[in-house]
């Protein structure tokens, strides 16, 4: 075994170290070669900590930028400040708790934390999903895109130094987390999904506050998009900016917004279609430019496509149960599947092994966000120290997904 | 005279209005020296590696040169705003020649590539 | 049942109020009518006259450094106030509600809190600077304010070099930025810090330069001197005849003020707040306190320089001249501010009475009081107001200011913050020339109209 390093967290470093000593490097010998490097400082160079509690890095990210002047030479994102251990949880619970430890990973969307792994056990379980069921996921899902979506315009413009499109976000946000709250009795982590369909049907409430929503929605959201996207100062700071080409864009294996935003239109609703989606009507918004202007106007394309999708699935709702016949304990046969879905972020993946017992013998969540997170090395060096904010802002990482 | 009785007396009234109001909060707030966590600078709850006072790469410190030269250029040109109904022409044509030279060395500097931030 | 009967101890909040002031009046009123019968008082008040028209300078002096420096405290609870409510307002929000009508007071209790928080100093820290740079800033902003005409002879010190001196001392806030930037033992706060000297390098040029076209029309640099060459209608108004002076001039301010979209001093999504990371309680506050006395400073400013001023947009046609000794005005004031209430409410309160006899005779009359005594006093200040250049030119210069004030706080709402170096671009490439161009266009303009 390797000797034991005292990390800089380490209660016992931080005590006995007097307080005005600051090292010139971690105080502990470089782990790797990248470690080595990156801590050994050139003339005028400094080491600076965004993060973990720092305003701007959605979430508790912490990158550590190697700055000459206000230009980044170097960057390096630490992870694991969120780390809850949620897949492991999921292992010791049963099949149906263990869908409900899964909504506050990717706290944001929490409706496609739960469908993934529901997929996955199905498969396993061989249940087929009544057809209302299936529309209704489709129906609550595209909602929480949206939500994500538009809390996403706000918070891009909030890291840029704009305090009025957060809030503007929000309102959009709350409307529809209101919906979803009449839907499925929660404001934010739903646990709505059930092996074998949702866990309630389509209420009075819900429909009436969606039909006010959607007399309004698209022209919300133009008037939330005009105030951002004819801003001289907001095109300026991210036209061009943290640029993503096509190649590096599928050699990192981006997903998502993020890489139809370089002009690839893969999207899991359509490359490897689920549910009903093969019977709906939308097209793949895609943008060759590849920066962080284009990331943020995919978007707002993608929340057009949403309320397109909503409109189609409550026309088509057919009528019948909502909740397939599935056993209260469950022991699916021994096997493996895979389930993959289009969340806000990504391809949002469930990876399952049954061993024969009422409990998943692995459950593996593959996060969209830990992925897209990847290009920030690369994105920034070069940049100024503020660019640092658009580029993530623009990657629309959720911590809470990234750590599991 | 009055003038510059005036701007020492500000100086005095404002540093000792800054003074008295800091000492002011100094005898009604509390104060607790805390642990050495309390002391240390804020960097997102990270301790800070390198030395913050060491060298820094100040990057525009060209502008700073040409700021120098415009600055004191200004103090000229605002004497000549006031008095420029008495020299009218003339003033007009050594002001242009003055300011024309130091144009041609920013358009040299821009030329250059220094009002570009590196 | 009248309130002072009741024992002190079941007195309403309001009456324990009124109480103890009722008695501190009847007191004050024996002891001064004792003074005046023995001749103290008119002793004392002959003497204190006579100093104070010995050394008219130094009480002149003292009565404006008093007036200025109390006069930002107000001025930044109002400004901050806006901030709160405006860009609630904007952001679709509520804001303050609490403290106070609408919530008036809660930048009050903000600036109460900030004093009476604990006021820390980190251990790294360079102590001296540290405590410096807050005062270095502030005294700036107050310097500044010394030569900043409010009304007609209502100023500080009218200096002959008053524009050059403004931007002088203005430009010294930046220092103390510098300074708690350096001194904060903090990164954020360094590159804060050498974030405000980049951003004074780029504007400052611009700033200086695109008042010129102010200097030459009016031929003074005095502050009060070009108020007075924008006197008659708006037309008269330096904004009409140098529109572009006050566009370089305004996004130049907006740096100088160091208010959104040039806030890359705090910014506070990428440096966290910059050279205020490490401070804490009064010092903290002053930097605030000086951000916001700053953002009325060059919102006077531009009043002064391009919206005339004190003086009115459309003079008033008819000028109120009562033919009346002071003395006699003083009386007529006094009588109308006194008799119109009683009078007039009697009068209006008798038919009341009478039409409806279940109405008490007091009650009535209070009511009519009620409306009668605003009128009274709004009659008086209207006639002040006419009569009163100074008191007409602060209402004035207020508007305007204040119009200002609610641009700068509508830009916060509104706009994202631009990189530095877009700063300085912006600055060198467009700003510097234009305000060149526009001191040459200035200048042909008066060779060609006045030869």
């Amino acid at each position: 075994m390797a000797t034991q390093i005292p990390s800089l967290d380490d209660p016992t470093v931080l005590v006995q170290t007097p307080a005005t000593i600051y090292d010139a490097v971690p105080p502990y010998a470089p782990r790797t070669e990248r470690e080595a490097e990156f801590y050994t400082l050139r003339d005028g160079e400094m080491l600076i900590n965004l993060g973990p509690q720092h305003p701007s890095t959605h979430g508790v990210l912490r990158l550590v930028v190697k700055l000459e002047g206000e230009r980044i030479s170097d960057v390096d994102p630490v992870l694991g400040y969120l780390h809850r251990g949620i897949e492991k949880l999921g292992e010791n619970a049963d099949y149906h708790h263990a869908i409900a430890y899964t909504d506050p990973l990717e706290y944001i969307s929490s409706l496609f934390n739960e469908l993934a792994p529901v997929m996955a056990f199905e498969q396993l379980m061989d249940v087929r999903v009544p057809r209302r069921a299936e529309y209704i996921r489709v129906l609550a899902c595209e909602l929480n895109r949206i939500a994500s979506h538009a809390l996403f315009m706000g918070w891009m413009a909030l890291d840029l130094g704009g305090l009025t499109p957060i809030l503007y976000g929000f309102i959009e946000r709350d409307e529809i987390v209101e919906m979803l709250a009449a839907l499925t009795g929660q404001r934010m982590l739903f646990n709505y999904m059930r092996i074998g369909g949702v866990n309630g049907d389509l209420n009075h409430e819900f429909l009436s506050r969606l039909g006010d929503w959607m007399s309004h929605a698209l022209r919300e959201v133009d008037a939330n998009t005009t105030l951002l996207n004819e801003n001289e100062i907001f095109v300026r700071r991210t036209r061009g900016l943290g640029t993503i080409d096509r190649a590096m864009a599928l050699n990192m294996g981006l997903t998502g917004p993020n890489l139809r935003a370089s002009g690839i239109p893969y999207d899991v609703r359509r490359a490897h279609p689920y549910g009903v989606y093969p019977e709906l009507e939308f097209e793949i918004p895609t943008r060759s430019e590849g920066d962080s202007y284009a990331r943020y106007m995919l978007r707002v394309d993608e929340i057009k496509q949403s309320i397109r999708i909503i409109d189609q699935v409550i026309h088509r709702m057919p009528d019948g149960p909502v909740m397939a016949k599935v056993p209260r304990r469950i022991t699916p046969r021994p096997g493996r599947a895979w389930a993959a879905i289009e969340s806000p972020r990504g391809q949002y993946g469930c990876y399952a092994i049954s061993d024969g017992t009422d409990q998943p013998y692995r459950f593996r969540i593959h996060d969209p966000s830990f992925v897209n997170l990847q290009a920030v090395v690369p994105l920034m060096p070069g940049n100024l120290l503020a660019d640092t904010m658009a580029v993530m802002a623009s990657l629309d990482p959720v911590m809470g997904g990234i750590d599991k | 005279m009055t003038g510059l009785w005036y701007v020492l007396g500000f100086l005095f009234a404002g540093v000792s209005f800054v003074f008295m109001t800091i000492g002011l909060a100094w005898l009604i707030s509390h104060r607790n020296r805390g642990d050495r966590h309390k002391g240390l600078p804020y960097e997102s709850g990270i301790d800070t590696f390198g030395d913050t006072w060491g060298r820094f790469g100040v990057s525009f410190y060209i502008y700073a040169l040409l700021f120098v030269a415009f600055d004191i250029e200004v103090i000229f040109v605002y004497l000549w705003a006031i008095v420029f109904r008495d020299v009218l022409v003339g003033g007009l044509v050594s002001m242009a020649v003055f300011v024309g030279i130091l144009m041609l060395g920013l358009a040299y500097a821009w030329r250059k590539g220094v009002l570009r931030w590196r | 049942m009248s309130v002072v009967a009741q024992p002190s101890g079941r007195l309403s909040p309001a009456g324990r109020m009124v109480v103890p002031l009722l008695g501190t009046l009847i007191a004050l009123v024996v002891v001064i009518a004792a003074g005046i019968a023995t001749g103290i008082i008119p002793a004392i008040v002959i003497w204190l006259g006579g100093v104070i028209l010995a050394n008219i300078a130094i009480v002149r002096f003292i009565v404006a450094a008093t007036a200025i420096l109390l006069f930002t405290v107000p001025t930044a609870f109002v400004i901050i106030f806006m901030e709160l409510k405006v860009i609630a307002f904007m952001n679709l929000r509520i804001g303050p509600n609490r403290v106070g009508p609408w919530g008036t007071l809660a930048s009050v209790v903000h600036g109460l809190k900030v004093l009476s928080k604990e006021d820390f100093t980190p251990t790294g820290v360079d102590v001296s600077v540290f405590t410096l740079a807050p005062v270095a800033t502030f005294v700036a902003s107050v310097l500044a304010f010394m030569v900043l005409p409010f009304g007609p002879g209502l100023f500080g010190a009218d200096l002959n070099v008053g524009l050059l001196y403004f931007f002088a001392v203005g430009g010294l806030g930046v220092i103390g930025l510098l300074m708690a930037g350096w001194a904060s033992f903090n990164k954020y706060s360094l590159l804060g810090g050498l974030r405000s000297a980049a951003q004074l390098v780029s504007y400052e040029i611009p700033l200086t330069l695109s008042v010129v076209g102010v200097i030459m029309l009016a031929g003074t640099m005095s502050l009060n001197g070009i108020v007075q060459a924008q006197s008659g209608s708006f037309l008269d108004w330096f904004v009409v005849r140098q529109p572009l002076a006050f566009l370089v001039f305004f996004i130049a301010a907006t740096a100088e003020a160091n208010r959104t979209p040039f806030d890359l001093t705090e910014a506070d999504s990428e440096i966290v707040a910059g050279f205020a990371t490490e401070y804490s309680g009064m010092r903290f506050g002053f930097f605030f306190f000086a951000e916001y006395v700053n953002v009325f400073l060059l919102s006077g400013l531009a009043v002064v320089l391009f919206f005339g001023g004190w003086t009115a947009p459309i003079p008033w046609p008819w000028p109120v001249h009562f033919l009346l000794t002071p003395v006699d005005t003083l009386v007529a004031l006094v009588a109308v501010l006194v008799g119109l209430p009683l009078v007039g409410s009697l009068l209006l309160a008798l038919p009341t009475w009478m039409v409806r006899p279940r109405l008490s005779f007091a009650r009535a009359y209070g009511t009519w009081l009620l409306l009668f005594v605003p009128l009274a006093i709004g009659l008086v200040l209207l006639y002040l107001l006419l009569n009163l250049d100074a008191l007409l030119g602060i209402v004035w210069f207020f508007i305007k200011a204040y119009a200002f004030v609610f641009t700068f706080v509508w830009m916060r709402a509104t706009l994202p913050r631009v990189r530095i170096d877009q700063l300085m671009g912006l600055a060198w490439k467009w700003l510097l020339p234009a305000s060149l161009a526009n001191l040459f266009l200035t200048a042909l303009a008066i060779l060609v109209v006045r030869p």
